[in-house]
């Protein structure tokens, strides 16, 4: 069923040397894809911002004969690091975007003699108003969303989440959370030590004891991985599991994402566009518990699956809040065109 | 393939050491860096891991002036992609003095120090990234030992030859201790421990003298401290280990054995791709150049390499061994687990087992070598018989079978002689020890107790009289039970015909007896019958008796009972207010 996915592999720097291409890719790229094939670098935000980085250290250090160049070598040099990264693990959708932008740009920019330092411009300034402030004025609005006495349900680990949260909680709102988790990445914990550190009432549930609590939440508010055009939402493996719970039970379910994550794609499950993990994470069972499912890999007929991303469609999702408002799922589209629009101009 | 140069290393060669454990290949002068491993010099292969890694300058330090013209002169006939250059070091300096004379040329960033006899298939690049990405001071490659250190040691004894390798969780080196005799005791630095959380000390892993130098660092430490350091006394820095992966190929050539060792690694199948850049012979897995001549009947076994122009003898056999190019192999030699370097000649019928012939060395026709190390322009004689040995001398010496060979002292300063010898050589001195400590004791025990010895004799003399007395008289009666024995077979015979005569009387009385007993039984039936007739006759009078008694006894009835009629008439008409009376009542 999952067989279109790309499997996943161990990255290492024997790997990485074996490939052939380590010598021609500058280092930082390098470490980047070794951070992220091993998973310490997760989240839409984190890899986009991580990836900008390198691009930009990666333009700071390319030496071009002339302006006019500037785009043909440049090209396969980003090109290259692509393709690494995508070697290293799947490009998440705010990452392509990034990437079409900045490759817009490169394009735009190969007749100027400045090239380089506009090109840098224009890195920063997406990185700084697509990125950033987009998530300072979306925490900033669905701050404002959540009134006393609400219990906000949540899921895993979302960088926007978090700062709705405590933009909240130093509004002085007082509210409760309720974090659901699920293994085995777990990320539910680190989104509980972000609320403990900022004094927020906060309680960590497992993703199988959410129907304990929806009777006494008020609202969902989730992270999102890409918004697509039908309104549907990518998000980490489970959070569409709390949605359907959460819409089952009529609790709002409120998803905090930034324009940029949009995509003009469609989706109706999660398994045409997904992400395979690691499945020896699987495996492992925290608190020392006997792992059953030790030798897996020479049982016949056993396969272990660990999806990264899962899609809740439009109909268990009551608004997306993004910078530019709170919007419904179903106006998804019309933000898709306005972007378009703005790129055409531009 | 051209390798794209890295600008930000550079690489320095430590080739000058004399190779003094390597005596006596190095006696004609060669530096240990150019002797032949594989018909190529020793220096070829790192400078071929330094090529594929793209690392682009290299200086290759030389001790002497003899070493860094020898070397210049090969560096001339040098067509690789790197940028070499052979740098004189004075004489009789460490390797730290070494490099704090090219201090001042190290220009790039990382700067790769590695000895000049490692022959490695781990890929450099991967380490130069490895240090890259941990921002390291200093990464080491460290390799796994072939087999364990405790392996030739006994239980409860520390081993020797041993690394002590500290590693941390994420496999940065944060101690090293390099101990060639038994340490009892391994002393930890408190700052190591206090600054590493968790450290897992190994035994497995060995220096392979290939180091990537952040060259900052390296120069401020050359700087700071004039004295001698080695890499142990570094572990202030940051340092990241690279462990060698695993089934790669890492070895030093530094000793006798190492070098006949690489010599013959390198030619396996696995390593011979990666590391000769050449394939071997599909069919034979063997080396043999086109120009080598052949005698019929020349047997090369796989795991061979033959150089150029080399003649072999008809009959000749050639095993596991490295030839060298201009050699002679003549008729019926066998050559096994050997390395030949150029120009040697071995004439028929030589057997030469696990030794090194040095250049233009000689073996006389049916000489036997077996672990020897021939040093060059010497010449074995005929039907020498050497074992271990290493037939050393100047030139034009020649030894015939019988005379010993001199041993020329300053050849071997330090007296290192590895050469591999037996168990029992390697331990005859405590063998022999042992013996006449055993001998003496036996000895002496022996002429103390002389006359106590002699009194014990005498006493078993008796005995011995004694039980061959005894023996006779056993035999003896052993005599007279036979006889005995053969008589009461006889009358055992006998009563064996007395039973069976008996037992035919027997029979003949038991038919008589059946006989009678049939004529019992018809005369007790015939009584019976009369018996039973008598008994009927009895019955039937007894009946008839019985019937009359009764008849009578009715009979009187019938007359009492018609007597009493009438008297009952004769009353009832006479009185009938009378009670009735039972009559019957009176009879009796």
């Amino acid at each position: 069923l999952f067989a279109h996915l790309p499997r996943h592999h161990e990255v290492d720097v024997a790997g990485v040397v074996a490939r052939g291409t380590a010598a021609a890719l500058p280092l930082p790229a390098i470490q980047l894809g070794l951070t992220l094939a091993q998973g310490s670098l997760r989240g839409a935000n984190a890899r986009c911002i991580a990836m900008l980085d390198v691009f930009r250290q990666v333009v700071l250090e390319f030496r071009s004969a002339g302006g006019r160049e500037f785009a043909r070598e440049l090209n396969p040099l980003l090109n290259s690091v692509i393709s690494f990264l995508v070697f290293c693990r799947p490009l998440s959708v705010s990452m392509g975007a990034a990437i079409k932008h900045v490759k817009a740009a490169v394009e735009k920019l190969k007749l100027e003699p400045s090239a380089k330092e506009r090109l840098l411009g224009v890195i920063s300034s997406f990185v700084q108003e697509k990125i950033l402030f987009a998530g300072d004025h979306l925490a900033g609005e669905a701050a404002k969303r959540i009134q006393s006495d609400d219990v906000v349900l949540t899921y895993g680990y979302s960088s926007v989440v978090a700062a709705v949260l405590l933009r909240a909680a130093a509004a002085g709102t007082p509210f409760a959370v309720v974090v659901a988790d699920a293994r085995p990445l777990l990320e539910g914990r680190r989104m509980l030590r972000a609320l403990l550190a900022a004094r927020v009432p906060a309680q960590y549930v497992a993703l199988n004891g959410l129907s304990f609590v929806l009777p006494r939440v008020t609202k969902v508010l989730l992270g999102a991985g890409a918004v697509l055009s039908n309104g549907a939402v990518l998000a980490r493996a489970g959070s569409a599991a709390v949605a359907m719970a959460a819409s089952a039970a009529h609790v709002p379910v409120l998803v905090a994402a930034e324009t940029y994550k949009f995509h003009e794609r469609v989706q109706l499950d999660s398994i045409t566009h997904n992400e395979l993990g690691d499945p020896d994470l699987l495996v492992e069972m925290p608190g020392g518990e006997k792992a059953w499912l030790e030798g897996w890999r020479e049982q016949e007929g056993l396969g272990l699956l660990s999806l990264m991303y899962d899609t809740m469609p439009a109909q268990f999702v009551s608004m997306v809040i993004t910078e530019v408002g709170a919007i419904p799922p179903t106006s998804v589209p019309v933000i898709l065109r306005e972007q378009r629009a703005d790129g055409n101009m531009a | 393939m051209p390798h794209r140069h890295d600008p930000c290393c550079q690489a320095v060669v430590l080739a000058g050491a004399s190779g003094s454990r390597l005596h006596p290949l190095n006696s004609g002068g060669t530096p240990k860096v150019l002797l032949p491993v594989a018909n190529r010099p020793l220096l070829s292969f790192p400078l071929r891991t330094l090529e594929e890694a793209g690392v682009a300058e290299v200086l290759v330090l030389c001790e002497g002036d003899a070493a860094a013209s020898a070397v210049q002169h090969w560096l001339a006939g040098y067509s690789g992609a790197l940028a070499v250059e052979a740098v004189r070091v004075t004489e009789g300096s460490s390797p730290v003095e070494a490099l704090r004379g090219v201090r001042d040329r190290l220009r790039a960033p990382h700067v790769v120090l590695l000895s000049g006899d490692v022959v490695t298939e781990v890929p450099l690049q991967a380490q130069l990234l490895t240090h890259r990405l941990r921002g390291a001071a200093v990464t080491p490659l460290l390799a796994r030992r072939r087999e364990s250190a405790a392996a030739e040691t006994k239980p409860g004894q520390a081993p020797k030859n041993v690394d002590y390798v500290g590693l941390t969780a994420d496999d940065g080196l944060a101690f090293y201790l390099h101990s060639p005799d038994r340490a009892r005791q391994l002393r930890i630095p408190q700052r190591v421990v206090d600054r590493v959380p968790s450290l897992t000390l190994r035994t497995d892993l060995t220096d392979m003298h290939v180091y990537v130098f952040q060259t900052e660092a390296l120069r401020a430490v050359l700087a700071a401290r004039q004295d001698l350091h080695s890499l142990e006394e570094s572990i202030a820095w940051r340092c990241a280990a690279f462990l060698a992966p695993e089934g790669a190929y890492c070895c030093r050539a530094n000793s006798l054995q190492a070098y006949a060792e690489v010599n013959r690694d390198v030619l396996a199948g696995a390593h011979a791709a990666s590391l000769l850049r050449e394939a071997p012979n599909a069919k034979y897995e063997n080396f043999v150049h086109s120009s080598v001549q052949m005698g019929s009947k020349a047997a090369v076994g796989a795991g061979c390499m033959i150089g150029e122009d080399v003649v072999l003898g008809d009959k000749s056999t050639v095993k596991r061994s490295v030839i060298g190019p201009n050699c002679r192999i003549g008729a019926g030699a066998k050559i096994i687990n050997s390395v030949l370097m150029a120009d040697v000649t071995v004439e028929d019928g030589a057997h030469v087992h696990g030794s090194i012939l040095c250049n233009r060395a000689g073996v006389g026709a049916g000489a036997s070598l077996r672990d020897c190390q021939v040093s060059p322009e010497f010449r074995v004689g005929e039907g020498a018989d050497l074992r271990g040995e290493v037939p050393a001398g100047g030139m034009n010496f020649y030894n015939t079978g019988g005379r010993p060979a001199t041993f020329d002292p300053f050849d071997d300063p330090r007296g290192f002689r590895k050469r591999p010898k037996s168990i029992f050589v390697r331990h005859s001195g405590k063998l022999s020890g042992l013996a006449v400590l055993f001998l003496t004791a036996t000895v002496i025990y022996l002429h103390s107790h002389r006359r106590t010895l002699h009194s014990h004799l005498a006493a078993k003399d008796y005995q011995l009289n004694a039980i061959v007395e005894e023996k006779e008289a056993i035999s003896r009666t052993l005599r007279e039970k036979d006889h005995k024995v053969s008589v009461k077979t006889v009358e055992s015979e006998h009563l064996r015909r007395t039973i069976e005569r008996l037992q035919e009387e027997v029979s003949t009385q038991s038919t008589r007896a059946l006989e009678a007993t049939r004529l019992a039984e018809e005369t007790t039936r015939a009584s019976a019958a009369k018996i039973k007739a008598l008994e009927e006759r009895l019955q039937a009078d007894t009946a008839r008796y019985t019937s009359q008694t009764v008849e009578a006894h009715m009979a009187r009835h019938h007359h009492r009972l018609s007597m009493l009629e009438t008297a009952m008439g004769h009353e009832r008409r006479e009185g009938e207010e009378e009670p009735q009376e039972d009559p019957f009542a009176k009879l009796p």
